[in-house]
């Protein structure tokens, strides 16, 4: 069932950022061929603010779709047609979990390339490439801790983690009933109040225990951020399985 | 074993507000049952528990046996009283999304209803008329075999033509090994077709019977005898 939740995703999204990316490209290269005779003072202002805007616009369209499609189709336009469906409600957030993953990561590429159409300057590129290639193979970025490849596991869960808080903040807001916002509100200005403290007490390790703690630091943090994803996730699932209200 | 049975089933909205309250029901397969009740009563809200959008406060309630979850949903085949179809596709490709994620669901009578009722499969849900859309969720509801039917108020916002139509497609698409449960005010409309009525009152059952107990015990039709019920 996974695999027709996640074509019907696709099929169901795919369009809307095609288009998106597309603009992130198109406008930004036309913009620079528009401005080409331009004086070299306005040229720069032109370009710089297509690339600003352009690319901001994307990772903010990109994480409105995302965040809001969930709630589209599990609280309230399209609820009536999935939470009937013969599909299980996990099966469901691995799919919008993946698509999030996938949008959002090519949403940062594209943010990337608009900037690079905005100055057909593509040399960024090379630079990017040769610093994941050097954080892969080695090393001591952060002091004796030889990461390799756990970083890329590190953005992926962070992007889990992103996901599961807003499926869990749409489920917190469904359990009060007409006042869902206010609840999803809540919720949300909580997680991020206790994910301050958190950041705060895992700096003040790193001070006190000094650089060559760093890799207890990082799996700790790592643990805790597996353990509060799979809490987040667990919460969603409960709530709308268990305490499911569709009026 | 009966298709649906609720037991001390109840339902609140907030603390106090008790939608339905201690039902016990008992449906049969093979049987179409009207459920009726004014304004309020609780009816939507027995319906939606079937079909698994809302979740009980109290009691139990099971489908074929099973508790409600996806194995019940493959046998249910549920018509909300409000749009459930996405608007912006196109009625084709809603029939194929239903072909996709229900086993049960027959294409070809599919493909047969939208002709008899002369509706283009190539346009846009959201570019029909009211009627129209309900005519196709209708035809998606009644093109799968499923074993428990809900329809909740399907021929109300439709022209009294097409409500004979509607009513001649349910009866004709059910068989007996499934169940139909038909929440609607226009009982005149479907008196005919009902083997069994369920009243319910401010959220509590109040009589399940079959039609014909009623004209007999009563001495009226079931439309008559409603109206008598909940005079106000």
């Amino acid at each position: 069932m996974l695999r027709k939740v996640i074509k019907h995703e696709f099929l169901n999204t795919w369009l809307q950022y095609a288009v998106l990316f597309g603009a992130a490209i198109f406008l930004p290269a036309l913009v620079y061929l528009a401005t080409q005779n331009v004086i070299e003072r306005d040229q720069n202002t032109f370009r710089i603010l297509v690339a600003v805007l352009g690319g901001s616009a994307v990772i903010i369209v990109t994480l409105a779709w995302t965040t809001l499609g969930f709630e589209k189709d599990f609280t309230t336009k399209n609820a009536y047609l999935y939470h009937t469906l013969p599909v299980k409600m996990s099966t469901f957030m691995i799919s919008k979990t993946l698509f999030f993953i996938i949008w959002s990561a090519l949403s940062i590429l594209f943010t990337l390339l608009c900037a690079c159409f905005s100055v057909m300057d593509f040399s960024v590129f090379p630079r990017i490439f040769d610093y994941i290639a050097h954080n892969l193979q080695e090393t001591d970025t952060v002091g004796e801790f030889v990461m390799g490849g756990v970083w890329v596991l590190r953005i992926i869960l962070a992007f889990i983690t992103l996901y599961g808080l807003n499926m869990a903040g749409y489920a917190f807001g469904h359990l009060f009933g007409k006042h869902n916002r206010l609840g999803e509100f809540i919720f949300i200005i909580s997680i991020i109040i206790l994910y301050l403290f958190y950041s705060y007490i895992l700096q003040g390790f790193t001070n006190t225990l000094g650089l060559r703690s760093n890799a207890i630091v990082f799996y700790v943090d790592f643990a805790v951020g597996v353990i509060v994803t799979i809490a987040f996730c667990i919460f969603a699932h409960h709530v709308f399985t268990k305490k499911l209200n569709i009026l | 074993m009966a298709i649906l049975e609720a037991v001390k089933l109840s339902k609140a909205y907030g603390k106090k507000k008790y939608a339905l309250e201690g039902i016990n029901l008992n449906i049969e397969s093979g049987k179409i049952i009207g459920l009726c009740g004014p304004n309020g009563s609780g009816k939507t809200t027995l319906i939606k528990l079937a079909a698994g959008l809302l979740t009980p406060t109290g009691g139990e309630l099971t489908i074929d046996g099973k508790a409600i979850g996806p194995e019940t949903k493959a046998i249910v085949s549920y018509l909300p009283d409000k749009t459930f179809v996405p608007e912006n596709m196109k009625v084709f490709a809603i029939i194929d999304f239903f072909k996709e994620f229900y086993a049960d669901f027959d294409i070809n009578a599919s493909h047969e209803m939208l002709k008899r009722l002369d509706i283009d499969g190539s346009e846009t849900f959201k570019t029909l008329s009211k009627g129209t859309q309900e005519k196709v969720q209708l035809v998606l509801i009644m093109s799968r075999k499923a074993k428990l039917y809900l329809l909740d108020e399907p021929i109300g916002g439709v022209d009294p033509a097409a409500r004979d139509y509607i009513l001649s497609t349910i009866i004709s698409n059910y068989n007996a090994d499934s169940s139909v449960i038909i929440s609607t005010h226009l009982i005149s409309d479907i008196e005919n077709t009902l083997d069994e009525v369920i009243f319910i009152k401010y959220g509590k059952l109040f009589l399940h019977s079959t039609s014909d107990e009623i004209r007999e015990n009563h001495g009226m039709s079931v439309d008559a005898y409603f109206r008598e019920v909940f005079r106000c």
